[in-house]
């Protein structure tokens, strides 16, 4: 077995100064990390924000409780200065990526940023816009952007994204935008702003409902009311997905669950005769599914090349083992208590995208950052 | 410069959304992407040959066929180009190798079998070239337990957890209504390859890829995991509110719109209570810290909801945005577009497809200071770019692509004889 950690990450000559106070900009700064770079999460005494967002650690608030810091933050270097330290300037000044969550502080630091930086910048409503300084989160981003109206049930108010959906999507997205302006650095040699409005990824991935709206072609199932064509239902042991957009799984689903009758009937390969038969339809179909353990149905339909799904939980991936396997999950710290993480999206075989350091302690790293990073400094100088 | 990734090349199999949408990401930022078709396998999302133009669309000024109009196809398949090419056929397969040299990154979305089916493993193309960075998207990934197992968005999203956390308080899990896990599987694509893209900028060495569906849908359910493994809870469904935050939720107002508000910490309570007008809410023991309001959630969303509901939720955003509070109001989407921080970024593009006509589609989700990125074409049609493609990189005369035409291997329309089969 391959010691990821120990491989040389693809970003391990990069070095990202973290300023974020939102979400979003500090997930995009530890997919740095997650890649080698060296990754200071600059602070002030009273720590970073998501130190004081919970979840926390057996539900007891402290600066180095908070799971969503315990996320976020790791593969980073925490460095306390005061605010209006001058020394701040020189952390600046020698960063190659500087993450930032609002219009005052991208201002500030391009004015002491080198020529090669790549400032980031993760906000609600973008730098430049004249909603710039106007708060928003998730669940107005999930509103503005189209997720609350096409997710819920009809007769229930429109829901929101799963919990800071959109802020991961956009540091993911800020990520991927500030790591191509690296790439266009190596021949240019010079740095630029990446700005990413929360909203923007959201809507990106609502690209096939925005434009089929405007040509009669309705995306997705959106709002609606709870079945075996819309989404989950029960099993007798869970919950479960069964999709049948191509004949065969119909056809194939249905002699896994025993309904020959239907598996044989060619008229219930047309799509719109399940519509108008949907409401018998589905009380047969959800009947014979109560009657199954998920992974029996799981098994047995993916064998016949159906495509379905288990509703798993987060104890249920915890002891996947299908992660443990590829390696998904690693050991990181919450507080020195040993806990799973999950690590990686993906297997990159000379780069490894992977956990390489738990969150840091409140100002754990200050002294050796300040030493390193100013003899940079002093070396750029000399 | 239209783009920071302007002069790479990624040559792609994807098809449907989730590889289609990472690559588009990608041509998006600059790549000159060129996606492989076949004629008997079209790209699923342009909805087989068969059946006619949807009324939207159908314009009898334009010559227009149905694979090349479908809205799924070109929503998600900007500034790429497209040619057709049957790498089953030996012929096909020759020509595909003689494009591999000129591509930074090949990339596809099956099952991990086909490319290894095909002889396409990353030995066989790192040994044509061998920086060459090949990123495979798949549902579980190439390795593990459940690598032969076929997955879509509706069964990942399941699987990958995201649908565990998905509804309302005491309520089933629901899957999202825009089947979600394509795109974002996508986007960690993108981000997977960018950076293999700058590792190989700085040292000349190229990887493979393998991202699964599963796990990049799983990463954004990071905390609620650690919630688990550190705190042994499993995370309930809380519809509209928040662990932490109250008041947090969506509220109908009078014009029958609905309108998102949250109070995010002691300033913007203090803001929400003047705003609407209730400033004695703060002196109200039942809500006088973020704690006591979580506790009286449900009295304090009476309080809100009495307000906002004899409120229009255009006005009530505004007046509560500008007094520095968290709101938006519920949009439909086809209005999304007209949001005013997006439409001051240019967020959305206007763009003349030359058979399914304008299209205003989401564009691109970065601004950039120096190369900003920017939609250069649309969605391509089937096949659109195969000759241009030939004669520009391997020299085809016509007469050759015209022979790859007839054979089959090539071409812009359906096969001639019954050899299609775009449902599988």
């Amino acid at each position: 077995m391959v010691d990821a950690a120990a491989l040389p990450g693809a970003l391990s000559d990069v070095r990202v100064l973290d300023l974020s106070t939102r979400l979003s900009g500090a997930f995009c700064a530890r997919l740095f990390g997650d890649h080698g770079a060296d990754v200071v999460l600059l602070e002030t005494p009273d720590g970073h924000a998501l130190r004081g967002e919970s979840p926390f650690l057996d539900g007891i608030a402290g600066a180095e409780r908070s799971l969503v810091h315990a996320y976020a933050n790791q593969n980073k270097r925490s460095v306390v200065l005061e605010p209006g330290d001058a020394r701040r300037r020189d952390l600046v000044f020698g960063a190659d990526v500087i993450v930032v969550s609002d219009r005052a502080t991208a201002e500030e630091v391009r004015k002491h940023a080198g020529a090669g930086a790549v400032i980031v910048a993760t906000t609600p409503y973008g730098l430049d816009t004249s909603m710039a300084d106007m708060p928003g989160n998730d669940l107005t981003a999930g509103a503005a952007s189209g997720w609350a109206l096409t997710n819920g049930d009809e007769d229930e108010p429109p829901l929101r994204p799963t919990l800071h959906q959109s802020a991961y999507l956009a540091g993911t997205m800020a990520y991927t935008g500030a790591v191509a302006a690296l790439v266009e650095r190596e021949s240019s040699g010079l740095g630029q702003t990446v700005d990413v409005c929360e909203l923007e990824p959201m809507l990106w991935m609502a690209a096939p409902g925005i434009l089929g709206a405007t040509q009669g072609n309705v995306f997705g199932a959106g709002r609606g009311r709870p079945g075996v064509f819309t989404g989950p239902v029960a099993t007798k042991d869970g919950y479960f997905s069964v999709t049948f957009s191509r004949p065969h799984f119909w056809t194939e689903a249905m002699r896994a669950l025993g309904l020959d009758d239907l598996a044989s009937d060619p008229r219930y390969l047309d799509r719109t005769v399940r519509q108008a038969e949907a409401e018998p339809l589905a009380a047969r179909i959800e009947g014979a599914l109560a009657e199954r353990d998920r992974w029996d149905l799981f098994h047995d339909m993916s064998r016949r090349r159906c495509t379905v799904g288990i509703v798993l939980d987060m104890s249920d991936l915890a002891e996947s083992e299908h992660l443990a396997a590829r390696w998904t999950t690693a050991q990181t710290q919450v507080d020195e208590r040993p806990a799973a993480t999950l690590s990686s999206p993906c297997q990159m075989t000379a780069t490894p995208w992977t956990m390489r350091s738990p969150a840091p302690r409140l100002g754990e790293h200050t002294d050796a950052v300040l030493t390193e990073w100013s003899a940079t400094r002093e070396g750029a100088r000399g | 410069m239209t783009g920071p990734l302007d002069g790479i090349r990624i040559i792609t199999f994807t098809q449907a959304w989730a590889g289609t949408s990472g690559t588009e990401l990608l041509g998006l930022l600059g790549a000159d992407v060129i996606q492989i078709e076949s004629r008997t396998h079209p790209d699923v999302w342009r909805g087989g040959y068969a059946g006619p133009i949807p009324p939207a669309v159908a314009d009898p000024t334009r010559r227009q066929r149905r694979w090349n109009v479908a809205s799924a196809y070109n929503s998600v398949n900007l500034n790429k180009r497209a040619i057709t090419l049957d790498v089953v056929d030996p012929q096909g397969m020759e020509i595909f190798k003689r494009l591999i040299p000129l591509a930074d990154v090949i990339a596809d979305n099956f099952t991990p079998m086909v490319m290894e089916k095909w002889g396409l493993s990353y030995d066989v193309l790192r040994s044509i070239k061998p920086d060459i960075i090949q990123a495979s998207l798949s549902a579980y990934g190439a390795t593990g337990p459940l690598r032969e197992v076929r997955g879509i968005g509706g069964t990942m999203e399941p699987m990958s957890g995201l649908t565990s956390l998905l509804g309302y308080e005491g309520g089933r899990p629901m899957n999202s209504g825009s089947m979600i896990p394509d795109a974002i599987a996508g986007l960690w694509f993108a981000a997977a390859i960018v950076t293999a893209l700058r590792h190989r900028a700085r040292t000349g060495e190229g990887q493979y890829i393998d991202l699964s569906m599963m796990e990049s849908n799983a990463m954004i359910t990071g905390d609620a995991f650690l919630e688990y493994t550190a705190n042994g809870r499993v995370r309930p469904r809380t519809g509209n509110r928040h662990p932490r935050i109250a008041p947090h939720n969506i509220y109908p107002a009078r014009d029958g719109a609905w309108l998102a508000l949250s109070a995010d910490d002691e300033r913007q309570w203090a803001a929400l209570t003047t705003a609407i007008g209730r400033p004695g809410l703060r002196d109200d023991a039942r809500f006088s810290s973020m704690e006591d309001r979580k506790r009286h959630e449900a009295e304090l969303d009476q309080e809100i909801a009495a307000w906002v509901c004899e409120q229009d939720a255009s006005a009530a955003e505004a007046r509560l945005l500008a007094a520095g509070v968290s709101a938006a109001r519920a949009r439909a989407r086809d209005e999304l577009l007209e949001h005013p921080a997006l439409t001051e970024r240019g967020f959305g593009a206007t763009i003349e497809h030359s058979e399914a006509g304008t299209q205003h589609l989401a564009g691109v989700p970065w601004r950039m200071s120096r190369t900003q990125p920017e939609v250069r074409r649309p969605a391509p049609m089937l096949g659109e770019h195969s000759f241009e493609v030939f004669e520009h990189f391997l020299r085809m005369s016509r007469e050759d692509y015209d022979r790859l035409v007839e054979l089959g291997i090539s071409g812009d329309s359906p096969p001639d004889s019954g050899r299609v089969s775009p449902e599988d």
